[in-house]
């Protein structure tokens, strides 16, 4: 597989192939990642249009980058904000804000789940994670779906890098201090397990 | 970092963990997988806590893939298109070359659109033109006569400039925008109305069929007081100055509406006057029709001079002796 590095260089030398290649790449990941901000999926596609078509516009003075991951995401994400925020202005826009934004569900590969013990447990994680202040979800879904550095995610999400440090902390602490009543039944489940 | 008293809990929530059960992270791995080896009581453990977090998922958004290729189409041939302009946005040398050069050409090209390049209606002799303004303003322009105005700047300012005759139908505007005529040193402000302006050499003569107008001088100094016409009213400007004023029968004055040249009571000078300016021959008669005064109408065309001529022949008795391309001379 090609190194990330060398499909950035070769597309930034005019190489129409490699453009394609980060599409494919990368479109599906920042629909899914723009569709936590905002349900119009119609400005989602004009947003991702807009990227691709402005850095294939810019690919000579875009500079090297280590993650092409990182480079989309935030783009993206400026590029909808704004967008968002425009419409908002402009034209009254009824985003739909309602929306669980960056909800964490229960994955749909089933095979993890053996028993109803599991199934418990999982609705009881699902309840922590997604009571989480949807800042902090966004935080935990770039560190650990998109495995962004702190450095990115604060360049991201516009907060310091201690501070993006401290909400994955505060995160996880929250998680723990949630999941904490359910030890006993894992203890428990482990014997079971054992035993079998 | 001493994980031997974790539970899967903590395992489950630590961050190091976590990442690497997410994203299979090659040294998170050699670590992690490591580390089970020394401590193979853990096992449960931290299979249940790899379990809880690969249950957790954030939720996909379906994007159907005909949608995403679709937008990818898309953005190839945008990318496409700009291909060419490849080579010429190499050098930033080149490229503010460029910003320079149409920064140059554009206000070059506003300059003159300002300046030179109004849009111009001409017509010779004995031919008349109607034009129909942006603003569904309809003007028929007489023979030998200009009128120009800026295209450009319509939308913000209805003015046009004159020189000779033209018969005007302005349509009000919603916003009750004035409508300008600049012509023979005078300014015709209008709302909505029909009149007639005919401006030849240092005279301007302005006939309101309808409606009202305002006029006022063009003076370099302070201007005078607008004066505003009445229906039915003919005002007659020599060199900027007011020299006649007075009730007409418009109808007289309004021929142009339909491409005609009227006259009633004419004075046989005054005929020679106005043939001379819309068909551009000079007419001679007999000294002793000097007073005599016409009563016709004929289109402003070649063929219209054609009939005056022969009605003039008939009415004063006289018979063309010498005709010329700019001069006609009838005699006894």
């Amino acid at each position: 597989m090609v190194s990330e590095e060398q499909i950035w260089n070769s597309f930034r030398q005019g190489d129409v192939r490699s453009f394609e290649c980060i599409y494919d790449r990368y479109a599906n990941e920042l629909y899914r990642y723009a569709r936590n901000f905002s349900s119009d999926t119609y400005l989602i596609e004009e947003c991702i249009q807009e990227l691709f078509t402005r850095i294939w516009e810019k690919r000579t003075s875009i500079g090297a980058t280590t993650s092409i991951r990182f480079y989309l995401l935030r783009s993206i994400r400026r590029l909808l904000f704004r967008r968002m925020e425009q419409n908002r202005k402009h034209m009254h826009y009824q985003t739909d804000e309602s929306g669980f934004i960056f909800e964490h569900i229960a994955s749909p590969e089933a095979n993890y789940i053996i028993t109803e013990a599991d199934t418990r447990l999982q609705r009881i994680l699902l309840e922590a994670v997604n009571s989480l202040p949807v800042n902090q979800r966004e935080v935990m879904y770039l560190r650990y779906y998109q495995e962004l550095s702190f450095d990115e995610i604060a360049t991201i999400t516009s907060i310091s890098k201690k501070t993006a440090y401290n909400v994955v902390f505060i995160a996880l602490n929250t998680l723990r201090k949630k999941l904490g009543n359910i030890v006993w039944l894992l203890c428990y489940f482990s014997k079971l397990l054992i035993n079998i | 970092m001493d994980y031997t008293p974790y539970t899967a809990t903590d395992f489950a929530t630590e961050d190091s963990f976590i990442r690497w059960v997410k994203t299979g992270n090659k040294e998170l791995d050699l670590f992690w997988t490591q580390w089970l080896k020394d401590h193979p009581e853990k096992t449960k453990e931290i299979e249940a806590a790899k379990k809880l977090i690969k249950s957790i998922h954030i939720k996909d958004q379906d994007w159907s893939a005909e949608r995403q290729a679709d937008l990818k189409n898309r953005i190839l041939a945008a990318a496409q298109s700009k291909m060419g302009l490849r080579r010429q946005r190499r050098l930033w040398l080149q490229r503010i070359a460029a910003v320079v050069t149409g920064a140059l050409v554009l206000s070059a090209t506003a300059w003159f659109l300002l300046k030179n390049d109004p849009l111009i209606y001409e017509t010779g002799y004995g031919i008349t033109q109607e034009i129909v303004l942006p603003d569904d303003s309809r003007v028929v322009l007489n023979a030998n006569s200009r009128l120009h105005y800026q295209e450009l700047w319509w939308s913000n300012k209805r003015q046009i400039n004159l020189d000779g005759e033209a018969f005007f139908q302005v349509v009000k505007q919603a916003d009750s925008s004035v409508f300008t005529i600049k012509s023979g040193g005078i300014v015709t402000e209008v709302l909505g109305t029909e009149f007639s302006i005919r401006s030849r050499r240092d005279t301007i003569q302005i006939v309101l069929t309808s409606g009202r107008v305002q006029l006022s001088p063009q003076t370099g100094d302070a201007p005078a007081a607008p004066l505003v016409m009445q229906p039915g009213e003919l005002v007659e400007y020599a060199d900027k100055k007011m020299v006649r004023k007075e009730e007409v029968d418009t109808a007289l004055y309004a021929g142009l509406r339909q491409h005609m040249l009227i006259f009633k009571q004419t004075s046989l000078t005054d005929v020679a006057q106005q043939v001379k300016d819309l068909y551009g021959y000079s007419l001679h008669f007999p000294q002793v029709l000097k007073d005599q005064s016409f009563t016709a109408k004929v289109p402003v065309t070649m063929g219209g001079l054609a009939v005056l001529k022969s009605i003039i022949a008939e009415s004063f008795n006289v018979k063309i002796t010498r005709e010329t391309n700019a001069a006609i001379y009838f005699e006894r």
